[in-house]
């Protein structure tokens, strides 16, 4: 076994990131979408806004993250590259855990760097809190896109799979949710959380990556 | 957020009923009907395959492969080999199994029942191209290079191929024979011993087709072995055929 094919991988999910859906451009208009929407129904007290800015933003991203994820492995189905990834001699996990991490890189990665933008937006004070929020983004959403992942492969030959992958991963979202939106709250508990968060993340990516595999291969039996 | 342990916990409850539900018939949708099941042990023994050179080793052979798809046993007791040089040809009408006789040699698919035995690598192309619509033939070439670790220069390969005008064309924009030779042209990247090819013939011109035949011919001197579902004639003959 070598890296190769691994590398290969997650070299071609990049370029079909940035070829078919704008790269990074679409799911950062989702997002910034979203986050304008929520000022506009719920009022546009400073003292609200604030309170729930950093949840609407985890919200935001969670939802995001799904809608960037409905091609990733159906597109693969679909045209055949599928078949050639499973008989490429790489573990399939393996595989599967480059592209998502490719996808990462290409829609999740730009959304926590857009965060602190959306934040100001939300009457967030201008602070160094900011950039760490970054980082619980970034750890979050790369979680978010593992278990988005799974429900992309397991709806992989699913027409329309886009709500079947929602109704698989919204589930696994509970956790780094919860972790992250306590890390963020300043109240009791939000020291320890980002731990938690990062043990949740490293969670999705131990398993995810094997509920993949499976799932791509019962998706070209 | 104020609360977290009650409310998300009844969400991610009930969120995971209706994951069990949906995984419980996923697998209910894979497995075979358990008439079909029934059907199947009732078949004869499977058959020990013919030896026609008991010295020389098949690269690959499958023996008493069966198949159920859906509701209807689609074929059972499929006995075959190839061995260095010889190139199998699998016919019969459409929906009678070739495509998925192929995947189960490729082990793409599991067969119900039955094995296969693969010696040597193989090389597969199936009626899907694997070609990307923003992929050029010359990326596309580069990337499975890369990926099988083979430093083959991809310029020869193009040429040999007919591939040189729209090498640099992106995959929706190309004709279903180009893309179709995009897809034979990874078989010269690598040297593998077996070909597993679905149709190789779709959407060839007789230029296209002609060269087919001739890479299957050079492959064959070269001690490699050939298994093609194929309808109307083959260009090359055949060593044996298989009739689904």
């Amino acid at each position: 076994m070598s890296a190769a094919p691994i590398l290969a991988a997650f070299r071609q999910s990049l370029g079909e990131a940035w070829a078919g859906g704008a790269g990074a451009l679409l799911p950062l208009g989702f997002l910034g979408g979203a986050a304008v929407l929520v000022p506009l129904g719920i009022g546009s007290d400073g003292d609200t806004l604030k309170a729930v800015g950093p949840g609407i933003i985890w919200v935001a991203l969670a939802l995001a993250s799904l809608v960037t994820l409905e091609r990733i492995f159906q597109a693969d189905a679909e045209d055949g590259t599928l078949d050639l990834w499973l008989q490429a001699g790489a573990p399939v996990s393996a595989i599967a855990a480059a592209k998502t991490l490719a996808h990462w890189l290409s829609a999740g990665l730009p959304l926590a760097l857009f965060s602190p933008l959306l934040a100001l937006m939300f009457q967030a004070e201008a602070s160094l809190a900011l950039l760490s929020h970054v980082a619980l983004y970034a750890l979050g959403s790369l979680a978010f896109f593992f278990w988005g992942g799974v429900g992309a492969a397991l709806s992989a030959t699913v027409r329309r799979g886009g709500l079947l992958i929602s109704l698989i991963a919204l589930p696994l979202f509970v956790p780094t949710a919860i972790f992250g939106a306590i890390a963020m709250s300043g109240g009791p508990g939000s020291s320890g959380a980002p731990l938690f968060l990062a043990a949740s993340t490293l969670f999705a990516c131990a398993v995810a990556p094997y509920a993949m595999a499976a799932a791509l291969r019962l998706a070209a039996d | 957020m104020r609360a977290p342990n009650t409310e998300p916990g009844r969400t991610a409850l009930i969120c995971w009923g209706s994951l069990i539900v949906l995984a419980s018939r996923a697998q209910l949708a894979v497995g075979p009907h358990p008439r079909n099941k029934a059907a199947f042990a009732a078949a004869a023994e499977p058959a020990i395959p013919e030896m026609m050179d008991p010295q020389a080793a098949p690269l690959l052979s499958a023996s008493g492969l069966g198949m159920i798809r859906g509701e209807r046993v689609l074929f059972r007791e499929v006995n075959l080999a190839v061995r260095t040089g010889e190139a199998l040809v699998l016919r019969g009408a459409n929906g009678t199994g070739k495509t998925t006789l192929l995947r189960i040699l490729a082990g793409l698919t599991r067969p119900e029942a039955g094995r296969v035995a693969r010696r040597e690598a193989h090389h597969w192309v199936g009626h899907r191209e694997g070609l990307k619509p923003q992929e050029t033939p010359r990326e596309h070439l580069k990337l499975w290079a890369q990926a099988w670790g083979t430093n083959v220069a991809t310029d020869s390969v193009l040429t040999r191929m007919g591939l040189n005008r729209p090498a640099d064309v992106a995959g929706r924009y190309l004709s279903a024979g180009q893309r179709r030779r995009t897809a034979l042209a990874r078989l010269l990247l690598e040297d593998r011993p077996v070909w597993l090819l679905d149709e190789p013939y779709t959407a060839l011109d007789a230029e296209g087709r002609a060269l087919v035949d001739a890479l299957i011919a050079e492959h064959r001197s070269r001690g490699g072995s050939v298994i093609a579902a194929i309808h109307g004639e083959a260009g090359f003959a055949a060593s044996g055929e298989l009739t689904l």
